[in-house]
């Protein structure tokens, strides 16, 4: 017994040794510059006067700064409706996919992923000549309503102007996690339904959706920490304009760090970021963990 | 353990089985003494003939006309001290500043470097820069180094600070007004009499130039960049420096905060571009360089000299195009378009300064190689005494130079000289949007600009 375990003992610490060259990769880019954002956090340093320990003064600082307010809020709502279109326009791909009526599907499910394979930076310089006033997307809205909004000069329409791009370059990435979902529903489920006489509405109400509860899940939490870090769509099309009303979070760190030489302000906020990201991280671990998905 | 032990390849050829090399004899052994001396003699050779080379780090940006120019200069210094290997790292010029902050961070290779105005000041009040040095230059005294560039060049150009001369320019230049005259002759306008004076003519020129063709906007009379703060600040800057405010100094700019109707007369006059006169339209295009090369807008006011060689990417031809003037209020100063700079600099890391020094010397001694590509360097006299900039080359290649450009350059607008200078001018985009895309009113953009700058400063 004893020697089964000294085996067992022995052969994990095998196991570290080959997850040995990851965790090093993993501690030096990863866990060292979050632990050093931290600890920047509690400085002034603009990288060429010595680090000035300023204690809590940034950290305290992000909740009275009206442009860090401003961006965690503009974030919030960029995350807010992007994951809800994405999540509801790839889970309606998914059931259309689904389907037996329709034709061409997978010319149809490449044409929908595509955008996700493309350059950000390409796809952000394209749809903003689109979205110009001689461009593309007026023209069209002119000639059917007869008027179009300043896409990316309107502070109210330029956010959306981005959650378009955003959503229209990730659904198909969500589409295909959908579709993976629904291949897993037993077939059998729906023939039993059909049998008891549940139409479409029914079969979606009591089988699909109950069924798709882990993928649900898992596509909407990863969704969510993926939007909210989004950085390239806005820092491409608008660089956060016009008057801020597309300066996200990640992109006021970068600006904060970059253009105004703040770095520990800017390395405040990224830790007011990671924390918000946590909270769904756990989340996302504790429902899978607790079996209320997953299971 | 004996040599053909492990060696059955040695000097004197395959040992047999069962002898060694030890057994050779005395023949043998003087053999490999001799060959064991050749061989280090060998290695001494080449360690002194691979002496190491002093190395300089120099980070310049990238411009593909320029870099030809500045490579000859590498070419060509190194020629004269063949000990030295310089090292050119070229970035893309958006990048540059904070490359060079990052490798100043970590103590890393950099001997100099290139900075303009806008960015200079925070670097040289953080201690990053090393005094000229006249010796690396062969002269005398920091003054005989300064005669050699155009009076006021290295202040303008952002290497002088706290009474010491720093960096030595590369480059010096100025914003100018450019128009499109095939736009004004279609629009009924005399281009030779019709340039705008004053910014009331700007604002009755541009009205006439912007064109619509089925309700909808294609060209602007006037436009900005819409998305880069710094260009809309210092234009900005213009207008406020000559209605009398000093932006050019972090005082200056402070004390300017009193004068609530002169900063709302600036904003103002700016502001009503889109708001009032709607000659600019910013959802038309936005970036102005591109959008007057494409005539998207008929008149833009952030082109230097340079940017003939810029026009020349675009579709509108360089005949179709002239620059003038910055227009002037009328009971304003007569102050053009902004001056800036760039410099070169020996960087507090570097390991031998004087060679340094001597190296940016070299670079900066081919005004006239630049003066080809449009590119104006205000070197008067070179170190060896022979002359610098030809003035003839550059009314030769610079189109309206003596008419335009030379005289602007003599009255340009100061760049605010500040180590919060990125702050300041986020705060001044600020308040241009507020009222230009947000609709507040220009009373509330100049409270909230007041207001901001007196907290940065406090």
């Amino acid at each position: 017994m004893r020697k089964a375990n000294y085996s067992v003992q022995r052969l994990q610490r095998h196991g570290y040794v080959f997850i040995l060259p990851t965790l090093i990769f993993f501690t030096i880019f990863l866990i060292y510059p979050m632990v050093s954002a931290f600890r920047l956090s509690f400085f002034d340093w603009n990288l060429l006067t010595p680090m000035k320990y300023v204690g809590f003064k940034n950290l305290l600082g992000l909740f009275h700064d009206p442009r860090v307010i401003n961006s965690y809020l503009r974030t919030l709502h960029f995350s807010g409706v992007s994951v809800a279109a994405i999540n509801v326009l790839a889970f309606a791909f998914a059931l259309m996919f689904a389907s037996r009526l329709i034709r061409y599907k997978n010319f149809l499910q490449s044409m929908i992923f595509l955008p996700v394979i493309l350059s950000i930076v390409a796809v952000g310089v394209v749809w903003e000549f689109m979205y110009q006033s001689t461009g593309l997307i007026p023209i069209i809205l002119r000639k059917i309503f007869g008027a179009s909004p300043a896409w990316l000069t309107n502070t109210k329409a330029a956010p959306y102007a981005l959650i378009i791009v955003y959503v229209w370059k990730s659904v198909g990435y969500y589409m295909v996690i959908y579709i993976a979902g629904l291949m897993d529903v037993p077939s059998s489920f729906y023939e039993a339904a059909r049998m008891d006489g549940a139409g479409f509405w029914g079969q979606l109400v009591y089988i699909t959706i109950p069924n798709l509860r882990n993928t649900f899940a898992l596509a909407v939490i990863s969704c969510i920490i993926f939007t909210f870090g989004q950085f390239s769509i806005q820092y491409v099309i608008t660089k956060g304009g016009p008057a801020r009303s597309t300066e996200i979070l990640a992109l006021l760190i970068f600006r904060e760090a970059f253009d105004m030489t703040r770095f520990g302000f800017s390395a405040a906020i990224s830790v007011l970021f990671f924390l918000t990201l946590l909270v769904f991280s756990i989340l996302q671990l504790r429902l899978f963990k607790s079996g209320a998905v997953g299971g | 353990m004996t040599v053909g032990d492990n060696d059955p390849v040695g000097v004197g050829g395959y040992a047999e089985p069962g002898e060694t090399r030890l057994k050779q004899g005395g023949g043998g052994m003087a053999r490999r003494v001799m060959l064991v001396a050749a061989a280090l003699a060998l290695i001494l050779t080449f360690s002194v003939s691979a002496a190491p080379k002093k190395v300089l780090y120099h980070y310049h940006w990238t411009e593909t006309t320029y870099d030809k120019i500045n490579q000859n200069a590498v070419k060509m210094f190194m020629a004269k001290h063949p000990d030295v290997d310089v090292k050119m790292v070229l970035l893309p010029d958006g990048d540059r500043v904070n490359i060079i902050r990052t490798v100043l961070a970590a103590n890393g290779s950099i001997d100099s470097f290139a900075l303009n105005n806008g960015e200079s000041a925070e670097f040289l009040s953080a201690g990053q820069m090393v005094p000229i040095m006249p010796e690396a230059f062969g002269k005398s005294s920091v003054d005989d180094v300064v005669k050699m560039w155009t009076p006021g060049a290295i202040e303008t150009s952002g290497g002088y600070w706290d009474g010491k001369y720093y960096g030595i320019p590369f480059e010096l230049s100025d914003y100018v007004a450019w128009i499109n005259v095939a736009d004004m002759k279609e629009a009924g306008l005399n281009p030779a009499r019709d340039k705008p004076k004053t910014w009331d003519q700007f604002v009755e020129v541009a009205r006439k130039l912007v064109k619509e063709q089925g309700g909808t906007r294609v060209r602007n009379g006037f436009m900005n960049n819409s998305k880069e703060a710094v260009f809309n600040f210092l234009v900005l800057l213009n207008m406020m420096e000559q209605l009398g405010l000093d932006w050019g100094t972090e005082k200056g700019l402070i004390a300017s905060m009193d004068q609530t109707d002169v900063l709302a007369r600036g904003l103002k006059t700016y502001t009503d571009f889109v708001t009032e006169s709607k000659i600019w339209d910013p959802a038309l295009a936005d970036n102005d360089r591109e959008g007057f090369g494409n005539n998207k807008t008929a008149i833009f006011l952030t082109g230097g000299t340079w940017y003939w060689g810029v026009l020349d990417t675009y579709s509108v031809k360089r005949k179709d195009v002239e620059p003038f003037p910055y227009p002037r209020f009328p009971d304003g100063k007569d102050i053009g378009g902004v001056g800036y700079g760039y410099c070169l600099y020996v960087s507090k890391l570097a390991k031998d300064p004087k060679l340094a020094f001597q190296f940016l010397d070299a670079m900066a001694s081919q005004p006239n190689e630049f003066i080809k590509q449009g590119y104006h360097q205000p070197r008067v006299r070179l170190s060896n005494g022979k002359p610098g900039l030809d003035p003839t080359l550059a009314k030769k290649y610079i189109p309206y130079y003596d008419q335009v450009f030379k005289g602007e350059l003599a009255k340009t607008a100061v760049w605010l000289s500040s180590t919060k200078g990125n702050q300041v001018r986020e705060i001044v985009w600020q308040a241009i949007s507020k009222v230009i895309y947000e609709g507040a009113s220009v009373d509330d953009a100049v409270a909230g600009l007041q207001g901001d700058i007196r907290n940065l400063y406090q």
